[in-house]
């Protein structure tokens, strides 16, 4: 999302800042300096609540904020993505509609506002809403608020119609809440099962319809279904008028061939239809929620497609809740299997029934673990990292496809004692800790990202592995909208986005995602920040925006600003941002501070405190680490550079210089194998005889017993158009000896002698046993074979009669 | 955890197919006749295909020829003379899963089956129609069939036939919608094999005459060809049949033929000495009637019922 804030651009709104006009009192120096160290009693006022950090200070002006919320939700089944910004949805629609500059121009105009005023209806929407009416709804409240003439009225009427019959109805807007993360995930789930389960309820028809035919069937083959009566109604009134069915009875209970199904496969059979019958019934669970009761959603309860279960302990109650609807869903699988297999005739109860009597979800494919009703758990981070902790950590080690939507506070210190100050200690980084446990998809993001956190919702969803996604929807107060709370945290690094999917590779910089953050390369986001000085001209400065700056907006961390005067002047003072990659030596004697703004539009310089500083660098510490294991090329040049400068380039050179190594040993073997194998061949050609030319035969050319195939096959390849020289003949030889591949496989030969003649794998003839035989049978296979591919040879057997005759039959053929 | 339990249902090994699974009753066929030939080729292909047996039907009509589904071990249905077509089409039409063979002889398939033929032609449903054309009716006893050639002495023209053969593939290649026709023989198995294989693997109607021996009464009709291959005319072509070298060398006339075209296929069937073999014709992209007529196919009585309430609806007074 683009979370923008638009500067106002008219001079007088910017932030005013008051010049100094003396340098620093030592006193009021002291007092500075004493509260940075950690003494909260000195006389100086602490921000008010209206104080916000510098950039935010357009941000009192909600007019000029712009969000991608409403989204507009795509109905399941659309193609393209699952959701847009409304607003933007809306532009380009009417881009489409209206392209020219002169028309629709009162709707141009008008576009924010409607986009206003849809915001307004939406506002105290807890779940998302029927996009059609609420457009018509927007639509009516403009017309009235505009006033316009009667022409000019229907003129944009006629454009909206045109405008909301381009967005359909059928889609739902949804608006930006503390339950957006948990609709966006029934709607992504709603848009990628659906269509799974209705594929699924198919085959489970079509497999049913399967079952019922076998089963008619094998009715029909008994007895009872060969009655004369139940004939007859099988032939139906016409039917039994042409038939005499009792003779047909008969006729039909002679065997012929028809074998009845074995009792162990038809008790099979009739176990899994009343499964998938069951399964037939009522529609598709979208998901189960389970939440504390601590997250106030009764909207949940009134989802038709919703289980809702509350429970203190939700991790421990998903896992369960989990075992026990997969194994509900393994009965029905293991019934499709099995019905898959008893279709196709292939199942086999030796194979089978030990696999089914084990089946259960570690089994499922993802296709079968698409069916299954996602887990969702909706939690606050607290109690997990709490009192709960290990039933948390035995959640995400259990690999269970169970999604954990937690809402964590950046500001805060999940786990830590409570009424404790979050910074007194370092921050459990939750998001680090689940990464610890290998196996789980965890994501860091936020609702004010939607297409990031929809990325991340996917992934989880597809990839089955348990998926923890850490969320900051900010905190709903009167200073600053949630979503631009949620935006600020975003921003200062105190609750990065990433994603860890151990499934993208085996590389830490595969797995983890960085993609989103701002300025992903540098410590913190920087920014240009305008406003005007004393006499009204307008100036420029660029600013960080650091974890101190997002520490103003959360109430509890206020204690660690204060104001510093804005009438004094002290050089020992610098931004925050500089102070933090300052060396020790050169800040020792500085104090840190943050640039903002008041409620009346002044800028000031806040004070903050070392304990804040530490969290700062707590905070750029773990976003350095997470920048390092994502693999960003600045990150690891500069630890490089940092940590081992010296060591580089020596690394380098070793690298190469083995690589070098590992060639020339390779090389060198490629050699010595090499010289052992000519050496061995030439061992094997120096034993056999010198190859001769072949002696000229008295019939044309020579060819071995096998030779034909050969001779054929190396014949030139046929020149189209040209006439092909005939085959070369064949030699006489002694044995003889069938054209396999010409034979057609008419039998003849088979029928004289099957001994002499057998037939291949390809039922093609070949000579069986040649002394199986007469030389007579053989000449006369030969003279009766239609492909006249069997060659006699020469009489093996020479006190055989007639062979005089049979010789000078058997020329034709050899 | 996900995959924990592997799965070995799947690893039941597959039924392998011989060729003695595709094998029915013993072939009662002459000793010598053409068609061992035609019926070993086409277990072949199956064998080769790996198709289950009982994905198979073979469907004939009357004549030697149409023993052939007695001699596949698969389904088959023996029909009525000429009726080999209707029965296949019908077949196809509601399953098409199946693999239809369809074996017919000159005289059930251009004699009294002609009208079916035509039709079937145009149809173009995916099956394969294997016309075993040994230029005489063998069943019968040697009478005139309409591919037998002039002068031939038959029993019911003892002094020869008196009028010119019938041209199949001419007449096959002037029907609408035609999309395979190839002419093979059955003393060539490597050929016949690749051609009945192409026919085959052909998505839609295809016609496949095969010149077969009848040692019975047409031994010297192909004798001759057999002795002297120059009297066959092999078409070559990238897109035709493929065969070997080895093949190749046994046709010694061979000509280049495309066929993809149409009107030169025509030509080339119009000349009838030398005899063509190879594929004439093939477009694989004309529309098929099993598109059609297979629509609705596993829907629930529920659903039939519905959908004839539906129909039934827009006649209510």
């Amino acid at each position: 999302m683009s979370a923008t804030a638009t500067a106002l651009d008219s001079l007088a709104n910017l932030p005013i800042l008051t010049p100094a006009d003396s340098a620093a009192e030592p006193a009021l120096l002291g007092q500075l300096r004493h509260f940075h160290l950690g003494d909260p009693r000195v006389p100086l006022s602490a921000p008010e609540e209206d104080y916000l950090p510098a950039f935010l200070a357009a941000s009192r002006d909600n007019a000029q904020l712009r969000s991608d919320y409403p989204l507009y939700l795509h109905p399941p089944g659309s193609d393209g993505p699952l959701f847009e910004p409304l607003a933007g949805l809306l532009r380009q629609s009417l881009q489409a509609l209206a392209p020219g500059e002169f028309q629709a121009q009162i709707l141009k105009k008008n576009l924010p506002r409607l986009e206003q005023m849809l915001g307004h209806l939406l506002e105290r929407a807890v779940t998302p809403l029927p996009a059609g009416e609420l457009l018509l709804q927007a639509g009516e409240t403009l017309q009235d608020e505009l006033e316009l003439s009667k022409a000019r009225r229907d003129r944009l009427q006629s454009d909206l119609d045109k405008l909301f019959a381009a967005v359909p109805p059928t889609g739902r807007l949804l608006s930006y809440g503390r339950h957006a993360t948990l609709h966006l995930l029934l709607h992504a789930i709603r848009c990628r099962r659906l269509p799974r389960y209705q594929a699924f309820a198919a085959e489970i028809q079509r497999l049913l319809q399967q079952l019922h035919s076998l089963l008619a069937l094998e009715r029909r083959k008994s007895t009872a279904g060969q009655t004369p009566e139940s004939l007859t109604a099988s032939l139906g009134a016409t039917g039994s008028c042409f038939l005499d069915a009792s003779a047909l009875s008969e006729l039909l209970g002679q065997p012929r061939g028809s074998r009845p199904l074995t009792p162990e496969r038809l008790a099979r059979i009739q176990r899994i239809v009343p499964i998938l019958e069951a399964a037939r019934r009522g529609p598709p669970r979208l998901a189960t929620v389970i939440h504390t009761d601590a997250i106030p959603a009764p909207w949940l309860h009134g989802e038709p497609d919703c289980l809702t279960l509350a429970d203190a302990d939700p991790c421990g109650r998903a896992s369960a809740e989990f075992t026990r609807q997969a194994d509900e869903l393994a009965t029905l699988f293991r019934a499709v299997r099995i019905a898959r297999l008893e279709v196709a005739s292939q199942y086999q109860p030796e194979q089978h029934d030990p696999w089914f009597a084990t089946f259960g979800w570690e089994a499922f494919t993802p296709e079968e673990l698409d069916l299954l009703p996602p887990v969702v758990v909706v939690a606050f981070a607290d109690p997990l990292a709490g009192d709960q902790l290990s039933a948390f950590s035995r959640l995400l080690r259990a690999g269970q496809p169970v999604q954990i939507l937690l809402e964590v506070r950046p500001g805060a210190n999940h786990g830590a004692a409570p009424g404790t100050d979050p910074l007194a200690s370092y921050r459990l980084e939750l998001g680090y800790f689940a990464i610890s446990h290998r196996q789980a998809l965890v994501q860091q993001s936020s609702p004010a990202r939607p297409a990031h956190l929809l990325e991340g919702l996917l992934a989880a969803l597809d990839s089955h592995a348990t998926g923890l996604h850490l969320l900051t929807t900010g905190v709903f107060q009167d200073q600053v909208p949630a979503w631009l709370a949620a935006w600020s945290a975003l921003e200062s690094r105190a609750h990065p986005l990433f994603r860890f999917d151990p499934q993208a590779g085996s590389h830490w910089a595969e797995r983890l995602s960085f993609a989103g953050n701002p300025q992903a390369n540098a410590d913190w986001s920087r920014f240009e920040f305008r406003y005007q000085d004393w006499q009204g001209n307008e100036q420029a400065m660029v600013l960080a925006f650091t974890f101190a700056d997002f520490a103003l907006l959360e109430p509890p961390l206020r204690d660690h600003f204060r104001v510093i005067p804005n009438s004094v002047e002290a050089p020992v003072l610098i931004p925050l941002a500089e102070y933090l990659v300052e060396s020790l030596a050169q800040i020792a004697n500085r104090l840190p501070f943050v640039w903002a703004v008041d409620g009346n539009g002044f800028l000031h310089r806040l004070l903050v405190s070392r304990t804040l500083v530490l969290a700062c660098r707590d905070r750029q510490d773990y976003w350095r680490t997470l920048q390092e294991l994502a693999g960003l090329p600045r990150t690891a040049a500069a630890v490089a550079a940092v940590t081992t400068p010296a060591m580089a380039t020596p690394v380098a050179d070793q690298q190469a210089q083995w690589q070098a190594e590992q060639q020339a040993a390779l090389e060198q073997m490629r050699q010595t194998v090499l010289a052992e194998l000519s050496q061995r061949l030439q061992e094997v050609l120096g034993q056999l005889p010198a190859i001769a030319p072949l002696p000229e035969l008295p019939v044309a050319a020579a060819a071995p017993v096998a030779a034909p195939v050969a001779v054929a096959a190396v014949a030139p390849a046929a020149v189209p158009g040209e006439r092909l020289a005939p085959p070369a003949a064949v030699a006489v030889t002694a044995e003889p000896w069938v054209d396999t591949p010409r034979c057609t496989s008419c039998n003849v030969c088979i029928e004289l002698n099957p001994r002499l003649f057998v037939y291949n794998d390809n039922a093609q003839a070949m000579i069986g046993d040649p002394h199986a035989g007469t030389y007579a049978q053989l000449v006369k296979a030969a003279r009766s074979c239609p492909a006249r591919c069997i060659h006699p040879g020469k009489p093996l057997n020479p006190q055989e009669p007639d062979l005089d005759i049979l010789v000078q039959r058997a020329a034709a053929y050899n | 955890m996900l995959g924990l339990k592997a799965d070995w249902s799947d690893e039941t090994p597959h039924r392998y197919f011989t060729l003695e699974d595709y094998a029915g009753g013993e072939a009662r066929w002459c000793p010598g006749c053409g068609d061992h030939g035609i019926l070993k080729a086409v277990q072949r292909i199956c064998r080769d295909e790996q198709i289950p047996p009982e994905n198979v039907v073979a469907v004939s009509g009357i004549g030697c020829s149409s023993r052939f589904p007695h001699y596949l071990g698969t389904y088959g249905f023996h029909g009525l003379h000429g009726r080999a077509l209707p029965v296949a089409c019908g077949i196809k039409a509601r399953r098409p899963d199946l693999h239809v063979w369809i074996a017919s002889g000159d005289g059930d398939c251009f004699s009294i089956g002609a009208g079916h033929w035509l039709h079937a032609v145009r149809y173009n449903m995916d099956m394969t129609l294997v016309v075993f054309d040994n230029n005489i009716y063998g069943l019968t006893k040697n009478q005139t069939s309409p591919t037998s050639r002039q002068g031939l002495k038959t029993n019911t023209h003892p002094r020869g036939s008196w009028l010119p053969p019938h041209n199949p593939l001419s007449v096959t290649l002037g029907i609408a919608n035609v999309s395979f026709v190839a002419q093979s023989v059955d003393w060539n198995p490597a050929h016949l094999y690749a051609t009945l294989r192409a026919a085959f693997d052909h998505k839609g109607f295809s016609f496949v005459r095969v010149l077969q021996r009848c040692p019975a009464y047409t031994a010297q009709v192909f004798d001759a060809l057999q002795r002297d291959p120059g009297k066959l005319r092999l078409l070559t072509h990238e897109d035709g049949i493929q065969v070997e070298d080895s093949v190749l060398c046994l046709f010694p006339n061979a000509c280049r033929h495309d066929p993809g075209d149409l009107n030169a296929a025509r030509d080339v069937a119009a000349i009838e000495d030398p005899v063509p073999i190879g594929l004439l014709f093939r477009d694989p992209d004309r529309p098929r009637y099993e598109t059609l007529s297979s629509e609705g196919l596993g829907r629930s009585s529920e659903d039939k019922l519905q959908a004839l309430d539906a129909v039934l609806d827009h006649f209510a007074i």
